[in-house]
Formats: structure tokens, C-alpha cells, sequence
């Protein structure tokens, strides 16, 4: 994109309230995490797997912001000290989902025929389980863990990416100056890399971006049923679980983790509508 | 003009309608003080290049007009002795289809996708029934009327057609069901905005000779909307050019095309590619189109015109009579 | 092509992508261990008798192509493995658990309906008005809700402090159970005419459904909006009007009617969205459907339920995307008649 068009793709994107809301939050939960994946512990209030640092099950106070569990545990920096393992998987598993996708994509759509029959048919079993259940049978041989995790999502994640590519790649081919690349000696490689491939990427990015707040809510979803790290290590999924008993007496004990989740969801589902918005008037206009 | 005799002759009589349009950049003058009547039985066609004001015209009439980017409607729009203007959203409504109807351009997306055709016409004829003094049809005429309708537009196998859906059908079919269905209520008046522009040539020569027909069958008039001066040609009784907003000629068809007295229509005329000489060159009128946003003291043409006098930059020529009923805006007629 | 062949064609790759899914269940189960008898026995693989039962009806001396076109008929004749924490086979377990879930599922899709359609014709409406930006919000922090959250949202409001709504099973204590006819506990209850065990199961669906059905209306809501903001811009609704049709009948008969049709195909995120959610919905209400029995099944390491339980739910999504291709068609006469 020229310089022009990426400001005014730039302006596009953060015209509205709503794409400019996700970018704070996005930020905001970036920049946790690289905080505490760099520094560690010592940047928060407390040790997070330390007990009694507080009194038992106390409420959301100035000394401790998210209040405290039962065993003492600071809730806040138990919290925060598990933003990274959410940005880690989900990031990974979109990366790895996005290039095997982009890579079977062109693929099928280029060469069709066979190849394209074969990925069409793969994803179709594959989107016949949901993406939580699948994740859930893998992970029960893979064992409980947070890089298991990541790997079981990984192996699933990849059939919207390819199908997306895929449709693209196809539309694209059968465009009339494709047919003169061809004919004229250009090496498919080239074409794939200089007439497919970008033309693939901006929606795939804005589904991308949509995307991650899927893999979060499914990667909390596999924390919560205990397959992630373990105690007493803490996750977002997994502490709404260990702290779901304590609903009515400390309510806020299994709803912040839940409601920071959700915030994350949210920051990411408004900066992908806006991405969304932009790429598609672009494209218009 | 003679308001009163005039009044009771035309179907429908425009006096002075100015409409404004909201723009980021100020409001817009699509219609500048136009006035015109149409009379019974008349096919009347107004001419003019995009742009012009002829289809905010059309929709003003029976108030389709989107109302948030227009914003002003000035003058008096006279049907039936009722000034169609003065009317609110709900009065104005009981007036269409039944009192003026109207057919677009795009045949193709004009008519519901998920309805058959045969539902479409009886819901104008039942629409028609519910504002009628008496209701006078039951399913089985209606059914049969529905046939008729389709047969008076020339449609073959009108009851297997009245079973499809639209997008079985071809473009020529559709338009001709879009007619079928604005004439099924009866109207005095219909408004057909551009209808032969998305056929193909030997469609679009069909289409108006059914419409100049059909006019005689059933006792409509028709104002037909083109940019076509050719199309105008073929059907109009009378023809009346548009010229950023404005009616810049009128005259009955013949004596138009014969002796045409406005500059601008003189430039159309002289565009259409008659084919008489082998190499004839295609004449355009110079100068670039008129931008609509200002408002101004003299004839709009004059910067376009090749006849432009001192006088044209001073004031607005009106619209005046040349002979007859032959009407031009011009100076160069005084 | 016409209708029939449509389906016909639609049939042949279900059954052909439910072959695929048994192909992944067996691949997984064979991959936890070398013994292909944990694949069907689970730890009950060191039982003597059911392994030399298993063995010779599954052939599991065999090599593994062979012993895959065996599961497959096993499973074609009903039998899905023996689950050890259960105590019994597969096969009754889920028949005992399903119907729970179905109708957790059925009410569920009632209000996502209820809920998303009205608010998508309302946001619609009232475009770009603080009511759109209030259905908007509403919507997008049901979508982005992690699947426990609402449930626990509910839970705590409707149970802890409004004491509106019990905290979970299906039927209070005290309160007989139908005897088992259909094996649907409502419409047991129905048959049989036992008023106050219905509705208590009534009131013990409320909060499941709901907490389903407000993770996922918003999709709804948001697909109606648009579809029907980009109608009403539609030619033919200006022909329409310029019949003389009635602006409620302009609204409800022409612009709704087409607008509808992209919401048809949210069907498959709806159904994946409550399969997935029942999970966690029933671990948190303590609701004995095959949600519950599946988180249980994951803690006691059961793979024959575990495999099973991903069939069922596989088949549930195959037999549902069939159910909206063949609404989607009746919805679009375009689709129907090509």
C-alpha cells in the first residue's frame, strides 16, 4: 500500500468510538503481558502463589484490588501474572493457523481439482466437531499443560484460515490476468507470491483479529475443565473453576477472572470489526 | 397561466416545485421552479441528461422522495384539484398506485425476489380493492384479473408466468410485469422513470410500444423520464428538456424535433448519431456539466451555450412562449 | 440441479463426514495407548472377561483397518464402548443423558430466537439511535462471555440474591421424577399429568437456557440488523411503496421476509455454540445431561465416553447444518429452484 492509502486506511480504522476502545483494551492487555513475561513477579503487588499475604477471602479493597482467595493469594496479581499464558497460546495458535492456512489455501485454490476436494472434505470433518470438544480429545492424550494446550488448538485451529485462503486463491486465479502470468513463463511461485498471496491477507487479517477473542474464550474454556497449567499456578479458566465454589460468599473470587476474559474478548472483537470496516471500504471505494 | 381551466383539463399540473437536496458541501437545487402539465391520455416525456432533476421530478410527485437528504420542497403539485404537496405521509400513500403509479429502471431488483409474481399483482389489486367504494372482487376474479393483466402486456403463458419467481424470468418480462402490475390498479397516472435503460435495443422498442398502447386501452396518462432523446421520439405527444433543474423547452414531439428553439436541445439533437452521412462526425456540446449547488442570476447554459449573448449573464430567461405551445427559455427567441 | 438431488447430495457428505469424525475418534482412542482395548474399555481394559468379550467381537487381534470397519459396524449397531466410572455401557449412559441436554438445547434455541430476533428488528429500527448502541453493547458482552461466565452471572442474581430461581439439578428434592416413557423428563412429566414435576422442570431450565442463549443471540441480532438495514434500500421496496403497500406491511411481509434469509446460516454457530456450552452450563447447574457427563468422563479419564460423547455431538452438528441447508432452500425460492 502506498504511503496515502495506509494514512487514510489508518484514519478509516480509527474513526469509529468502537475500534478505538478495542485498541486500548488490546493494548492494555499487551502491554501486561510483555510486562510480566519480561519483569515477572517483581512488578506486582504481590507474590501471586503466595499465601496469606492478606486475609482470607477478603473483599476488593485498596490493598488488594481484586481482594483476596481462599488461601490469602492476592487475587489482582494472580491475575495479571496470567495475562501472558493467554497472549502466548492465543497468538501462537492464530500464527500457526494462519500460515499452514494460507499455505493449504493457495494450494487447493491454485492447483483445484483433487487437492481442493481433499482440503474441502478435511475441514468439513474437522468444523463437525466443535472446537473446544476436539481440543478437549486431543488434550486428553496429549496431557494436562499449557504448551499441550497450545499444540491441541494448533492442530485444529487451521480449516477457516485454509477455506478463507482457499476461496480467495480461487477467485483470484480465475481472473483473466492470471491466465497471461501463466502463459507468459511466470513461475507459479511468483504469481502465488506476487498476485495471490496479498490480495489473501487483508481479509484474513481482520478474520485474524476477530479470531483471537475465539481462542481465548477456548483456551478458558479448556483451563476451566482443569487442562492447562496446574495449580497453583494460576490461569483465568482454571481460577474460575477453583474459585467457583466461593460464588456466594466471595463473588467476585470467580467473576473477575471470568469478566477480565470477556474484556479481553471485547477489545479484540471491536478492533477486528473496526479492521473489518476498513479493509471492506477500502476495497469499495 | 390560466389557473382554472388549466386545472381541470390536466391529470396532473406542476406549478413552481423546487426541491433541495442536504450536501456535505451545501444544499443541492436538483429541482429549480418547474412547471408543467400533463394531459389526459398524453404520453409526456421529459428529457434531460444525469442530473438534471428529472427523477427527484418523478418521485417528488407522489412523495418517494428520501426525506433526510432532501430538505426542502417548495411549489404545488395539482391532482384532482388537491395540491399533492400539502398532503401528510399517510394521506400521500392512498394516492399511489391506485391515483399515480410509478416503474423504475432496474427490472431486475425492482421487483421482491421471494414473492411470485402472481402474489405481487394481487397485492396491487388488492390494494386497490381495499380503497375502492365497493369491494367488488373475490379470489377467483382476482385470479382471473391477474391473468388479464399479464395478458394485456403481451406476457405468453401468463399462467405459468404468474407462478414464477422474478428470477426466472428475463428483463423485458420483468419490466413488462412491473407495467402489468402499476396498470392492474388502475392508476390515471403513471410515472415511468428511465424503464427502457437496462434493456437491450429491440426489447426497449417493444416495451414503449406496449406502454404508447396500452395508454389507449386504459385511459392513463403516461410521464415518461428518459435521457434518451430517441426514446422520446418514438412514443411522446409532447416532450419537455430539462436543464439543471430546469425546463428549458417544451413542445409537442414533431415540432421539437422540427424546430427546436433552445440552444441545448438544438446541442441534443444534434448528437444523436443519425447514420445519414458516412462520415459524419458525433457533435458534443462543449463545456463541462453544470454544478448544481449554486444558485445563480443567469441562464444556466450560458457558459456551454455557442449562442451566448451579453444579455444571458444578466438574468434568467423564463420559460416563454415561441408559438403555440411551443415553449422555450431562451433569449435569443425574444 | 433441483430439490431432491440437493438434498440427496447434502445426505451423502454427512454420512461421509461422520465417517471422517469415527475416523478421528478411533485415531485418537488408539492413540492414548498401544492396548486397543483402552480404546473401548477405558481402564476397565484389565478386566479378564469384558477384554476377551472385546476382543473377539471387535477382532482387536487384527490390524487396525480391519479393526476400524469393525468400531464402525459396533457403533452402527448401538455399541460405543463400556464406561468404568459409570458402571455401564456408553450407550445408556448417553440415552440417559441426552434428553437433558436436548431440551436445555430446545429451550435455548427459543430464546436465542426470542431474544435476538426482536432486538436485531429493534436495533434496525432505531439505527444509529442510543437504543442500537444499547442493544450493541448488550450483545457484544453476551458474545464475548466466556461460556461460565453467564452462567455464573445468573446464578449469581437470579439464585444468590433474588432468590427468583433454583441453583441448579433438574428437579428440586422432594419433587418426584415422571417414570420413564420418552425418557424426555418434560414430556414424561406431560403424559403422565404430573403438573408440579413439569413445571419444576420448567423452572430448573430457565438459567441453562438462558445462559446459553445469551452468549449467543447477539450473533443474531447483529446478522438481522444489517440484513435488514441493507433490504430497505432495496428497489423493491421502493416499488413496494410506490404501490401504495402500508409501511407495517412494507416492514413485516417485504423487507423482514428477505432479510431473514442470512440469518439461516448462523445455524451452524448456533448449534456449535450450545453443544459446546452445555459443558460448562451443566457443570456449573449441576444438570445431568450429557455436558455433566462429559466433564466427568474427562476427570475419570474415560475415553469410551469421551469418544462417544464426541461422536453424539458431531452428529447433532452434522444432522443440523442438513436441517438449516433444507430451511435455507424453503427460505430461498433462488436456492430452491436452481
Amino acid at each position: 500500500m502506498s504511503e496515502n492509502e495506509t494514512r487514510r486506511f489508518l484514519k478509516l480504522l480509527f474513526t469509529s468510538n468502537e475500534a478505538k476502545l478495542g485498541l486500548v483494551i488490546v493494548l492494555v492487555f499487551l502491554a501486561t503481558a510483555l510486562l510480566v513475561a519480561i519483569a515477572g513477579k517483581s512488578i506486582l503487588p504481590y507474590n501471586p502463589i503466595q499465601q496469606n499475604v492478606g486475609p482470607v477471602l477478603a473483599a476488593p479493597s485498596l490493598q488488594h484490588l481484586f481482594g483476596t482467595d481462599n488461601l490469602g493469594r492476592d487475587v489482582f496479581s494472580r491475575i495479571v501474572f496470567a495475562t501472558p499464558n493467554a497472549l502466548i497460546v492465543s497468538v501462537t495458535v492464530i500464527a500457526s493457523a494462519f500460515v499452514v492456512g494460507i499455505f493449504l489455501g493457495c494450494v487447493a485454490g491454485f492447483w483445484s481439482g483433487i487437492l481442493d476436494e481433499i482440503l474441502m472434505r478435511t475441514t468439513d470433518v474437522i468444523f463437525a466437531v466443535p472446537a473446544l470438544i476436539l481440543a478437549m480429545s486431543i488434550a486428553v492424550i496429549l496431557g494436562p499443560g499449557l504448551i499441550n494446550m497450545m499444540y491441541a488448538l494448533m492442530i485444529i485451529w487451521w480449516p477457516p484460515y485454509a477455506r478463507l485462503a482457499r476461496g480467495e486463491a480461487l477467485r483470484v486465479s480465475q481472473r483473466n490476468f492470471i491466465e497471461v502470468a501463466k502463459t507468459s513463463g511466470i513461475k507459479t511461485l511468483t504469481i502465488l507470491r506476487r498476485h495471490i498471496i496479498p490480495n489473501i491477507l487483508s481479509p484474513l487479517l481482520a478474520y485474524a483479529t476477530l479470531d483471537i477473542g475465539t481462542v481465548v474464550v477456548v483456551y478458558a474454556g479448556l483451563s476451566y475443565l482443569g487442562l492447562s497449567v496446574q495449580p497453583p499456578t494460576p490461569d483465568w479458566g482454571g481460577m474460575v473453576s477453583s474459585y467457583q465454589d466461593y460464588l456466594v460468599s466471595a463473588p467476585w473470587l470467580p467473576l473477575f477472572p471470568a469478566a477480565i476474559i470477556a474484556a479481553v474478548v471485547i477489545g479484540f472483537s471491536l478492533l477486528g470489526n473496526g479492521l473489518r470496516d476498513a479493509i471492506e471500504s477500502r476495497n469499495i471505494s | 397561466m390560466k389557473e382554472g381551466s388549466i386545472l381541470t383539463e390536466n391529470v396532473l399540473t406542476v406549478e413552481n416545485l423546487s426541491i433541495d437536496y442536504e450536501s456535505n458541501r451545501g444544499p443541492v437545487h436538483a429541482l429549480d421552479s418547474v412547471s408543467i402539465g400533463i394531459q389526459p391520455r398524453s404520453l409526456t416525456a421529459i428529457v434531460g441528461e444525469s442530473g438534471c432533476g428529472k427523477t427527484s421530478l418523478g418521485l417528488g410527485v407522489i412523495g418517494l422522495l428520501p426525506m433526510p437528504p432532501v430538505k426542502n420542497i417548495t411549489g404545488k403539485v395539482w391532482y384532482k384539484k388537491v395540491n399533492l404537496l400539502d398532503l401528510d405521509k399517510e394521506e400521500i400513500r392512498r394516492y399511489r398506485g391506485t391515483e399515480i403509479a410509478m416503474i423504475f429502471q432496474e427490472p431486475i431488483t425492482s421487483l421482491n425476489p421471494v414473492y411470485k409474481v402472481g402474489q405481487q399483482i394481487e397485492e396491487a389489486i388488492a390494494i386497490r380493492d381495499s380503497r375502492a367504494t365497493h369491494k367488488n372482487t373475490d379470489a377467483n376474479d382476482r385470479r382471473s384479473e391477474i391473468i388479464e393483466s399479464l395478458n394485456r402486456v403481451r406476457i405468453p403463458d401468463a399462467e405459468n408466468v404468474a407462478n414464477r419467481y422474478p428470477f426466472e424470468l428475463s428483463g423485458g418480462m420483468r419490466q413488462r410485469i412491473m407495467i402489468a402490475m402499476a396498470l392492474a390498479q388502475k392508476p390515471s397516472l403513471l410515472i415511468a422513470d428511465e424503464p427502457t435503460t437496462a434493456l437491450d435495443v429491440t426489447t426497449q422498442a417493444q416495451v414503449l410500444k406496449l406502454m404508447r398502447n396500452l395508454m389507449n386501452e386504459v385511459n392513463t396518462s403516461i410521464l415518461l423520464i428518459t435521457h434518451d432523446l430517441a426514446v422520446a421520439s418514438q412514443v411522446a405527444d409532447k416532450v419537455a428538456v430539462m436543464y439543471g433543474g430546469q425546463i428549458v423547452e417544451e413542445a409537442e414531439v414533431n415540432e421539437l424535433f422540427s424546430a427546436p428553439s433552445h440552444p441545448y436541445t438544438q446541442g441534443l439533437l444534434a448528437c444523436i448519431p443519425t447514420g445519414s452521412k458516412a462520415k459524419a462526425r458525433l457533435k458534443p456540446i462543449q463545456g463541462n456539466v453544470l454544478d448544481l449547488k449554486q444558485t445563480v442570476n443567469y441562464c444556466k447554459f450560458a457558459p456551454r451555450c455557442p449562442h451566448v449573448m451579453d444579455k444571458c449573464w444578466e438574468s434568467k430567461p423564463d420559460l416563454r412562449t415561441v408559438e403555440g405551445e411551443h415553449k422555450a427559455a431562451c433569449y435569443l427567441n425574444e | 440441479m433441483n430439490f431432491i438431488t440437493f438434498i440427496l447430495r447434502r445426505l451423502g457428505l454427512a454420512i461421509f463426514v461422520l465417517l471422517g469424525v469415527t475416523l478421528i475418534t478411533f485415531t485418537l482412542s488408539h492413540l492414548v495407548s498401544n492396548n486397543p482395548l483402552v480404546a473401548w474399555l477405558g481402564r476397565a481394559a484389565s478386566n479378564p472377561q469384558l477384554a476377551a468379550l472385546y476382543i473377539q467381537k471387535y477382532h482387536l487381534d487384527s490390524p487396525l483397518y480391519v479393526q476400524f470397519g469393525y468400531y464402525v459396524s459396533g457403533l452402527l449397531h448401538g455399541d460405543l464402548g463400556f464406561s468404568v466410572f459409570k458402571g455401564e455401557p456408553v450407550r445408556e449412559a448417553l440415552m440417559q443423558t441426552l434428553p437433558f441436554t436436548l431440551q436445555i438445547a430446545f429451550f435455548a434455541i427459543l430464546l436465542t430466537l426470542g431474544i435476538g430476533i426482536p432486538l436485531g428488528v429493534l436495533s434496525a429500527r432505531y439505527n444509529h439511535t442510543a437504543i442500537d448502541y444499547g442493544i450493541t453493547g448488550f450483545y457484544l458482552a453476551g458474545i464475548a462471555s466466556p461460556y461460565f461466565l453467564l452462567a455464573l452471572f445468573l446464578l449469581v442474581i437470579l439464585t444468590y440474591t433474588l432468590h427468583l430461581l433454583p441453583s441448579g439439578g433438574a428437579l428440586s428434592p422432594g419433587v418426584p421424577p415422571p417414570i420413564p416413557i420418552t425418557n424426555f423428563q418434560l414430556i414424561d412429566s406431560l403424559i403422565e399429568g404430573r403438573w408440579s414435576t413439569f413445571l419444576d422442570g420448567l423452572v430448573h431450565l430457565v438459567m441453562p437456557s438462558l445462559a446459553l442463549a445469551l452468549g449467543i443471540f447477539g450473533y443474531i441480532t447483529r446478522v438481522l440488523r444489517a440484513s435488514i438495514l441493507d433490504v430497505l434500500h432495496a428497489n423493491y421496496i421502493r416499488t413496494a411503496r410506490a404501490k401504495g403497500v402500508d409501511e407495517n406491511t412494507l416492514f413485516f411481509k417485504h423487507a423482514l421476509r428477505n432479510a431473514s434469509i442470512p440469518v439461516v446460516t448462523l445455524a451452524s454457530i448456533v448449534v456449535t455454540w450450545l453443544v459446546t456450552g452445555t459443558l460448562f452450563v451443566e457443570a456449573i447447574f449441576a444438570y445431568p445431561g450429557v455436558g455433566q457427563y462429559a466433564v466427568q468422563a474427562l476427570s475419570n479419564l474415560d475415553y469410551p465416553s469421551l469418544m462417544a460423547i464426541t461422536l453424539a455431538f458431531a452428529v447433532i452438528i452434522v444432522l443440523s447444518n442438513l436441517a438449516a441447508d433444507i430451511l435455507y432452500a424453503v427460505v430461498d425460492p433462488e436456492i430452491r429452484l436452481q
